[in-house]
């Protein structure tokens, strides 16, 4: 939007006063001559606070010639009171199509002596932008955010409303070299391009992303240390694997050994089996029934300890129960009662019941009670039904048996060492006993290989998935370096451009402002904006803080505001005050570069100013009563 | 419910069970006995109530801290039917040192002791921490020169060949129920309706064993 006209700005019921400065007519620069404490300084501040705050945050950020905050109520009415300021204006869009805007801020509240510093509550603030006559309405944040994206006011209302405060806080700004850098500031926000600012925050964003999905700082030190890491892990694997085969082996050639033992050993005992000699099968009929009574044995002491929640089980359940009812009721343990009542009465000191306060005496009354009343699982635990299963172990029987059965291996073996065996059939024997002691041995051999490949193939296992989640690190890591990389190539592009164009921007406010301070003053004067040095005014190609004097200076205020400022019309508050001389220039210039000049004079401003700005008779306002 | 979610103090004895058990139910076919235990916890819980029975002693209530011994063990298990049963044998025991109520002198200290207590069998982190360990350090006190420790005789019980000993799981069985019984005949029976109804009931000989000094 451009070509902005301001139409009208009514302020109703400000500390009680009502005024209305409506302007000439589009094109047209208006002069409004206002008296001492007609509303001049209020027009500006009002101004400067709608545009420059929005809705959620104007409460408590109005400010007033030296207070800081101040209020916006009569502070001499009692009740609701009401401030509205209307703010009417038209601008033309890119197709030069003419648009009508009224922002109007309402604050709502009561004058209240006891509310320090303001004395005044305000209720409510609320802000609404109607577009186009009602075509469209805004209101709340809305309206604020509309018009900063729009035209700009919030970056410069300081400066298109500007007054005689505005022009003597820049006028020590640029005298004082102390100050340069809150000038700078000032100039380098205005300088700052909003796009290239808007790019840079949106790569600190993927930048942040980038770094939150990395969840480390990235850096050629991380990547080093991971891949070392990695291929500590790819080096034991490697180990283990090896040492998985060297077992595979190993097991393999002991299961054949195994089973060339089991054949020989099943040979052997075919030939026991088979034997025609009496002596031979009677032993063999013992050793059978000797091999059944030791699996039995050992299956009746598996069994001990396979129902070992049978050891735990007794029939004392009812024992138990009378004895927990006895407890009670020879105790007389209480009911449970409110403990949280009880807690409640000493922690307010008063009885929740009847609410009157405890004394001392009830005090105690209760801390004893509470001492009397369980808590609620110790309640359960005393008042309800105890189960159990009933004995079930038997260990008795269980020992007997066992007993026995040790007993018949033992006659057993008694039985078969009682039997003479010819020196051929005891060879059998002893063969047999032989590869028996080999198969156990190789039985214990490969059952500790296999435990060996067991945790070999765990440790594998784990190691690959150390390795797997290192390897995607790593990866991530790269990938995100790659992409922090980039990000941080752009983002010293776009500094770099800023700074160039930072630095053209600052070589153009210098010639604006110098351009200005010429066509007031005349040519013997100029200005120099730099960086370096911040804002001077010279004469005669000489540059300092103290050229110009006080006229000159003040001069040298309105070019600053007039280069800060990125809207077309300017609303000056006194503004010839104490320009001297150069007020006819003043007046030339500002009608020259502004495209709506709007000036709120003292009667004696007038001469040699008012009708440079417009041919029109100014436009009195008086001072309106509360 | 009280579940075992972290480590629990175990002894030295008990620490090796829980290994050898562990190690061996990762083999198909286990060939010890300790590994027919139903779970990793159940020498645990004999362990406990061995201890209660062969001390029938009560648990230090003052304790502040836990109650440290050689190891540790890490568990994942609801024992929740365990505590209880554990927890009313605790009552009985502390019924039977402190009295019934009604020969209290003072009442209101009475049940002043008796909330307190149950409170601290309740207290799943004291039953964890102290009380649990205290009786399985009981259980691990070897009896006499002669005689080693329960945990020590469960531990060696895994493979003991076709012979009767003091540390095979029959004669181990049988000594837990004979602590058992003796624990029901001096503590539970006197208070909950006569010594010989218990004993009845539960199926045992009167074993002729000495009262302990408690």
């Amino acid at each position: 939007m451009n070509s902005i006209d301001f139409s009208l700005i009514k302020v109703a019921g400000y500390r009680g006063r009502n005024f209305t400065l409506k302007m000439n007519p589009k094109g047209q620069n208006t002069v409004f001559i206002m008296d001492g404490n007609t509303g001049k300084t209020t027009t500006i501040e009002l101004l400067r606070w709608c545009f420059g705050h929005r809705e959620s945050e104007a409460s408590g950020t109005f400010k007033h010639m030296w207070a800081d905050p101040a209020h916006v109520l009569d502070d001499t009415k009692k009740g609701h009171q009401t401030c509205e300021i209307t703010i009417q204006f038209s601008a033309l869009d890119d197709q030069e199509h003419e648009h009508f805007f009224q922002l109007k801020r309402v604050a709502e509240g009561e004058h209240d002596d006891t509310s320090p510093p303001l004395n005044e509550k305000i209720s409510s603030i609320k802000d609404t932008l109607e577009i186009d006559h009602g075509i469209s309405v805004l209101t709340g944040d809305a309206v604020f955010d509309y018009v900063s994206q729009e035209f700009r006011f919030n970056e410069c209302a300081e400066y298109f409303c500007f007054d005689g405060e505005k022009a003597r806080e820049v006028m020590q700004l640029a005298s004082d070299s102390k100050n340069i850098n809150t000038l700078l500031a000032l100039v380098n926000r205005r300088t700052t391009h909003p796009k290239l600012e808007e790019y840079k925050q949106r790569l600190n964003g993927l930048r942040e992303r980038v770094l939150e999905e990395a969840k480390t700082r990235i850096s050629d030190r991380a990547l080093e240390l991971n891949m070392n890491k990695l291929n500590g892990i790819l080096g034991d694997i490697r180990r283990a694997e090896n040492e998985l085969n060297g077992f595979n082996n190993d097991v393999d050639v002991c299961r054949l050994a195994l089973s060339r033992l089991e054949s020989d050993r099943q040979q052997t005992q075919n030939q026991i089996t088979t034997a025609k000699v009496n002596e031979l099968v009677e032993r063999n009929k013992y050793e059978v029934e000797q091999k059944v009574a030791a699996e039995r044995l050992s299956r009746e002491r598996d069994s001990i300890y396979e129902n070992s929640e049978d050891w735990i089980s007794a029939s004392v359940a009812d024992e138990i129960n009378q004895i927990k009812m006895e407890v009670k009721e020879k105790g007389k343990l209480p009911e449970p009662y409110r403990r949280d009542l009880i807690e409640t009465c000493l922690a307010c000191k008063k009885c929740e019941i009847c609410g009157r306060p405890l004394d001392k005496t009830s005090e105690e009354r209760i801390k004893k009670l509470e001492l009397q009343v369980a808590p609620h699982d110790v309640q359960v635990f005393l008042s309800s039904n105890f189960l159990i299963s009933p004995s079930s172990l038997n260990a008795e029987n269980k020992y007997n048996s066992i007993k026995k059965l040790v007993a018949q291996h033992d006659l057993l073996d008694v039985k078969i060492k009682g039997i003479k065996l010819s020196e051929k059939d005891a060879e059998l024997i002893a063969r047999r006993e032989s590869l028996d002691k080999q198969i156990s041995a190789l039985d214990t051999r490969i059952a500790g290989l296999e435990r060996d490949i067991g945790d070999r193939k765990a440790w594998i296992t784990d190691l690959k998935g150390k390795a797997k989640e290192l390897q995607e690190k790593n990866e991530a890591l790269k990938e995100n370096k790659i992409i922090l990389d980039k990000i941080d190539d752009s983002t010293k592009i776009i500094e770099d451009a800023e700074e160039k164009i930072k630095s053209k921007a600052t070589e153009i406010i210098s010639n604006v402002i110098s351009e200005g301070v010429s066509s007031i003053l005349g040519s013997r004067f100029s200005a120099r904006f730099t960086q370096a040095e911040g804002l001077m005014l010279g004469e005669a190609g000489f540059y300092g803080t103290e050229k110009g004097g006080y006229s000159g200076r003040l001069v040298l205020s309105y070019c600053f505001a007039e280069a800060m400022t990125v809207v077309g019309p300017i609303i000056v508050d006194t503004p010839a005050g104490n320009i001297g001389s150069p007020r006819e220039n003043l007046a030339s210039h500002l009608v020259a570069n502004h495209n709506q000049v709007v000036l709120l004079c003292l009667p004696t401003e007038l001469t040699n100013f008012a009708n440079i700005i417009s041919p029109k008779e100014p436009i009195t306002i008086k001072n309106m009563e509360k | 419910m009280t579940k075992i979610k972290g480590t629990i103090q175990v002894t030295e004895q008990l620490y090796d069970i829980l290994n050898m058990i562990s190690e061996q139910k990762k083999n198909r076919e286990p060939n010890g006995h300790l590994a027919r235990f139903a779970r990793l916890i159940d020498p645990v819980i004999i362990a406990a109530f061995f201890g209660l029975y062969k001390s029938q002693e009560l648990p230090p209530l003052e304790e502040e801290e836990e109650i440290k011994l050689n190891n540790s063990y890490e568990f994942n298990v609801d024992i929740s039917d365990f505590t209880d049963i554990f927890n009313h044998f605790l009552f009985c025991l502390w019924v039977k040192e402190n009295g019934l109520p009604d020969k209290s002198e003072d009442m209101m200290k009475y049940r002043e002791r008796l909330y307190h207590f149950v409170s601290k069998l309740l207290d799943d982190k004291y039953f964890l921490g102290v009380i649990l360990p205290f009786y399985l350090r009981k259980a691990d006190e070897s009896e006499g020169e002669s005689t080693s420790s329960f945990l020590h005789r469960l531990a060696n019980s895994d493979d003991i060949g076709i012979v009767l000993q003091d540390y095979s799981p029959e004669f181990l069985a049988k000594e837990f129920s004979l602590m058992q019984s003796e624990f029901i005949s001096n503590v539970i029976a006197p208070l909950g309706g006569g010594e010989e109804n218990a004993r009845k009931k539960q199926g045992t000989p009167n074993v002729n064993r000495k009262p302990r000094n408690t």
